[in-house]
């Protein structure tokens, strides 16, 4: 079975775009709009990896990252963060919230590609 | 390969006291924004780049942009190279002006620029494709235009009062600018040799 993504961001672009990559290479993708949206996906369904923007309305991607690291489903997966902020503060920060990566925009996808197949490994 | 500084857009920094209009203003250039919650004017000049206002009135926070696409595929494909890097400029202007209290769902846009003003550059449309992109983006982000005045042949001086929204916009009939098209014909090349590249990926 493919395995399920999770993808959320407040820009309907960055998630055409994002979501495009990833279904082309076989995935299964649902996208929320902001983490509050997302947190809300995480408690009724069981995704294997989840891409989160950080500036995002009502709940942002550190915020999101930090909440489902306190549900025993999602302790153990892959949480990424896609941002603008290149920052090694806001990286720190993702890091100690419990996110598994951080990229950097712009979106490139064959690079999304290859982190998604190393963490789902 | 991360993003270089030279293409990655910046944040204007060039202050000045605008006489005419009794205002501190701020100069933005090509490859940089600005966005600011004070009673600033925003002024740019525009040839082939494109300019895009957007604003949030109910708490008078706005900011403005000026950016090219590299030459690269279909720039109405999101995916393509200059469609993604299009994405990325007009994201960190969003960003910026929602960290200064914007609400992505408030905020109107303005539109100016595409002039295809470099002779050269006229067979190539340039022009043409950062206006199919931006109008393009804005539709599919549900961000609606207020005004616009683009293509032709040329260029354009942009007066933004972010504060508001107003923008008095004036065509330069008259006037060939030999030091704003090279600049632009730089601005292109640079991001054109620099577009495959992208953010750097960090795994803790």
């Amino acid at each position: 079975m493919s395995k399920k993504l999770l993808i959320v961001d407040d820009s309907p672009s960055v998630r055409q775009m994002v979501e495009m990559t990833l279904k082309g290479a076989g995935y299964t993708v649902k996208a929320a709009k902001d983490g509050q949206e997302a947190l809300g996906f995480c408690r009724t369904e069981r995704f294997d990896f989840v891409l989160t923007d950080q500036n995002m309305p009502n709940m942002d991607g550190i915020t999101l990252i930090k909440s489902l690291r306190a549900m025993t489903a999602y302790t153990r997966v892959p949480l990424i963060v896609l941002t603008t902020e290149a920052s090694d503060a806001m990286k720190q920060q993702g890091k100690a919230a419990g996110a598994t990566g951080w990229m950097v925009k712009p979106f490139d996808p064959k690079k999304l590609l290859d982190v998604v197949a190393k963490v789902l490994r | 390969m991360a993003l270089s500084s030279e293409v990655r857009e910046h944040l204007a920094t060039h202050k000045y006291f605008d006489a005419k209009f009794k205002k501190a203003g701020i100069k933005v250039l090509p490859g940089e924004y600005y966005a600011t919650k004070d009673d600033l004017m925003i002024t740019t000049l525009l040839g082939s780049c494109v300019a895009v206002c957007l604003y949030d009135e109910s708490v008078g926070v706005g900011g403005l942009n000026h950016f090219l696409l590299p030459d690269g595929g279909d720039s109405t494909d999101l995916l393509s190279t200059s469609g993604r890097y299009g994405v990325y400029a007009m994201e960190l202007l969003i960003n910026h002006i929602v960290k200064l209290g914007g609400a992505r769902d408030r905020l109107r846009a303005k539109v100016f620029g595409g002039g295809n003003v470099i002779k050269s550059m006229t067979q190539s449309k340039v022009g043409d494709q950062n206006v199919e992109f931006v109008m393009g983006y804005l539709q599919n982000e549900l961000i609606p235009i207020d005004a616009e005045d683009v293509l032709d042949i040329y260029p354009r001086r942009v007066n933004f009062f972010p504060a508001t929204g107003r923008v008095m916009m004036k065509k330069l009939m008259n006037h060939y600018d030999n030091e704003l098209i090279d600049k632009e014909i730089k601005l292109r090349k640079v991001v054109t040799e620099h577009r495959t590249e992208s953010g750097d990926v960090d795994l803790f």
